[in-house]
């Protein structure tokens, strides 16, 4: 049993041009639970898509490393069968593809070919993660996503998560969309999973509120503003952020109003805005 | 029950009941409700009605060759089949022309499978079929044919409908061969309450060229055409389809509709559809959707975020773009069969 390890250091990304990461540094162990907070548009979810591999971000420097392999040099496939999952916070429709035979799929690419899994055991493995996270038992049968409610893709999400046991897995804004039940199986089948799969797999979280905190308890909480984590602190940061907002936190850190900084950003330092991008295009 | 000889029920699965084979020697019948003539045996009763329906055929089909030899296959009128009947071509020659009249008499019911065996699969081979069937009053057949020849084929297809009062036909259509490929589908809803219900689905492949027409006309009132086409065009191949509804005037509370959609998924791949609408009645509900599009990258990317492979993703979507199709065939076991050449021929490396 091995404990795997998340590296991110200086990781800066765009998309279309414009910088959006300016500088991660984040390190999670299996095991570890860490919170992302912040603002809207700060960089979140660019942060998942950039270590999942989304083409439309741009990586412009810095490294991230799960375990020996490096993640940005991996295409999004090799990334996944690496042991990376990312909870989508808008998951995609497919249709006419079931749920359980795009899940099989799934399984076997990570398997490898010539150790696929029996067609017993995989719906066995199915049904009872199916019934840990009170679906619909028609879910599975029905296409991937498509015509599911908000709150169905969401635990269709962690559905795929348990299936594919990754090594570290992020979970982008997975409470948006669930009603208050489906809050708790969520939230407290992470934390089982974490727990029962011992130090074998980290949890990135990424949310907006306490509520989901409730159930999957943090041991560090960061806060993403404009691409860096500009504070790094326990579950009571959290509270904290939750009872006050982000302008306590703005104030302490010297920043100014977010829109506003973004402007002069614009204007004072033009030559940096998209140069990221730009030097990608240009293959430097 | 079953009388089918051995080969056959290695051929067509355990459950299959009837055959007819069609080959080099001759007409074989296998515990088949059917019966078969030649169109030049005057002798056969219903020699007025088939000149009739010839004479509206011969205008629209542009590969049309009655000839005396012409078989003529009959389902008895009120004779209801359970399960599937299979026709079987056997081919041996190099250019096989056919030209076949079905006819469902009225208030019969079947499902017709029609299948094609080439003897010698790498020999160039030139495959002219003209098919007409046609379904009397308050009948109710299926007709599915996919063909799934090899490179050496070149195919010509020709299908003709004429549905009379109140009879369904359901055209179960699949274009899986690798060669060049052309094919004609029309079919006429001459009787009130007539309906027809068209799917075509296709996979092109290296340099193959592909071009599909299907037409519905509606001359009686209260009749319904529905055309669905989907095809996958893959490496340079290029696809076409044709897609015409007609309706004619005093044909009211006719419903018309149709989708074409192509699925491109190489650059250097081409698809274009042509959906047409005509429509000479006022008192009537139409409508039609084309599209040609490419796999979305984002869907692309949520798939291989999963494991799935650049390859293995574009395969699962285009399996899916397919299945609503697939789902419509209703026999099970030609499902799974078509589902195993779909499987193959998106999954085959570019
Ligand atoms: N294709 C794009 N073109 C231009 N800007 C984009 C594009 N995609 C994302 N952005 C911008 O990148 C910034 C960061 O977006 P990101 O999705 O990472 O935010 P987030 O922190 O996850 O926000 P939220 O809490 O709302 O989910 C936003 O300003 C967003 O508008
Ligand atoms: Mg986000």
């Amino acid at each position: 049993m091995s404990q795997p390890k998340l590296e991110i250091t200086n990781l800066q990304a765009a998309v279309e041009d414009k910088t959006i990461l300016k500088g991660i540094n984040l390190t999670v162990r299996g095991g570890e639970i860490h919170a992302i907070m912040g603002p809207n548009g700060n960089g979140k979810s660019t942060l998942a898509g950039v270590l999942m591999g989304n083409p439309k971000y741009q990586v412009c420097s810095g490294t991230a490393t799960l375990d020996e392999a490096d993640l940005l040099a991996l295409p999004v496939d090799e990334r996944s069968k690496a042991g990376m999952f990312l909870a989508m916070q808008y998951p995609s429709e497919i249709g006419g593809v079931t749920n359980a035979d795009f899940l099989r799929s799934a399984v076997n690419a990570h398997r490898g070919e010539g150790n696929e899994i029996g067609l017993f055991p995989f719906v066995k493995k199915l049904n009872q993660s199916v019934k840990k996270l009170e679906m619909r038992e028609d879910l599975p049968h029905r296409y991937l996503n498509e015509g599911f409610s908000g709150g169905e893709k969401k635990r269709n999400e962690i559905l795929q998560m348990m299936m594919l046991e990754p090594k570290m897995a992020i979970l982008d804004e997975i409470d948006s969309g669930l009603d208050i039940d489906a809050l708790r199986i969520v939230g407290t089948n992470v934390t089982q999973l974490v727990k029962d799969r011992e130090q074998e797999m980290g949890v990135i979280l990424i949310t907006h509120y306490q509520r989901l905190l409730d159930y999957i308890q943090p041991d560090f909480v960061h806060v993403l503003i404009d691409g860096q984590i500009v504070k790094t602190g326990g579950p009571e940061l959290a509270k904290r952020l939750e009872e006050d907002g982000y302008d306590w936190l703005k104030e302490e850190l010297g920043l100014k109003s977010l829109t506003l900084e973004a402007d002069t950003e614009e204007t004072t330092r033009p030559a940096n805005i998209g140069a990221c991008g730009t030097r990608q295009k240009l293959g430097l | 029950m079953n009388m089918l000889p051995e080969q056959l029920q290695t051929y067509l699965g355990p459950d299959a009941q009837h055959a007819l084979v069609i080959g080099e020697e001759g007409l074989q019948f296998n515990n088949t409700p059917l019966t078969v003539n030649t169109l030049g045996d005057t002798t056969h009763t219903n020699q007025a009605y088939f000149q009739q329906v010839m004479q509206r055929t011969v205008q629209p089909l542009t590969t049309y060759r009655p000839a005396d030899d012409t078989l003529v296959i009959e389902l008895a009128a009120e004779v209801v089949v359970e399960q599937p009947l299979h026709v079987i071509y056997v081919h041996h020659e190099a250019v096989f022309r056919r030209h076949v009249l079905f006819v469902a008499q009225p208030f019969s019911e079947a499902k017709i499978i029609e299948h094609h065996i080439i003897a010698d699969a790498h020999q160039p081979m030139l495959i002219e079929q003209t098919l007409e069937v046609i379904v009397r009053d308050e009948a109710k057949l299926e007709y599915a044919s996919f063909d799934a020849f090899a490179e050496m084929a070149q195919l010509q297809m020709s299908r003709f409908g004429i549905v009379e009062r109140s009879a369904t036909l359901t055209w179960s259509l699949g274009s899986f061969s690798s060669g060049d490929t052309q094919t004609e589908n029309i079919t006429q809803l001459v009787g009130a309450g007539a309906t027809c219900q068209s799917t075509l689905m296709t996979i092109g492949m290296g340099e193959q060229k592909q071009t599909h027409l299907v037409r519905i006309d509606q001359l009686a009132p209260y009749t319904s055409g529905v055309i669905t086409n989907h095809g996958v065009m893959r490496e340079r191949s290029q696809g076409n389809f044709d897609g015409i509804g007609f309706i004619e005037k005093g044909a009211h509370q006719a419903n018309a509709q149709q989708e074409s959609r192509f699925m491109v998924l190489d650059d250097q791949a081409k698809a274009t559809t042509n959906p047409i609408l005509l429509i000479d009645e006022y008192d009537v509900t139409a409508g039609h959707a084309a599209s040609v599009g490419r796999v979305d990258e984002e869907t692309l990317y949520y798939l291989q975020s999963r494991g799935l492979s650049n390859h293995e993703a574009n395969a699962l979507v285009t399996l899916g773009f397919l299945m609503p199709l697939i789902e419509t065939v209703s026999d099970e076991r030609l499902r799974e069969k078509l589902l195993h050449v779909i499987e193959t021929k998106v999954s085959q490396h570019v």
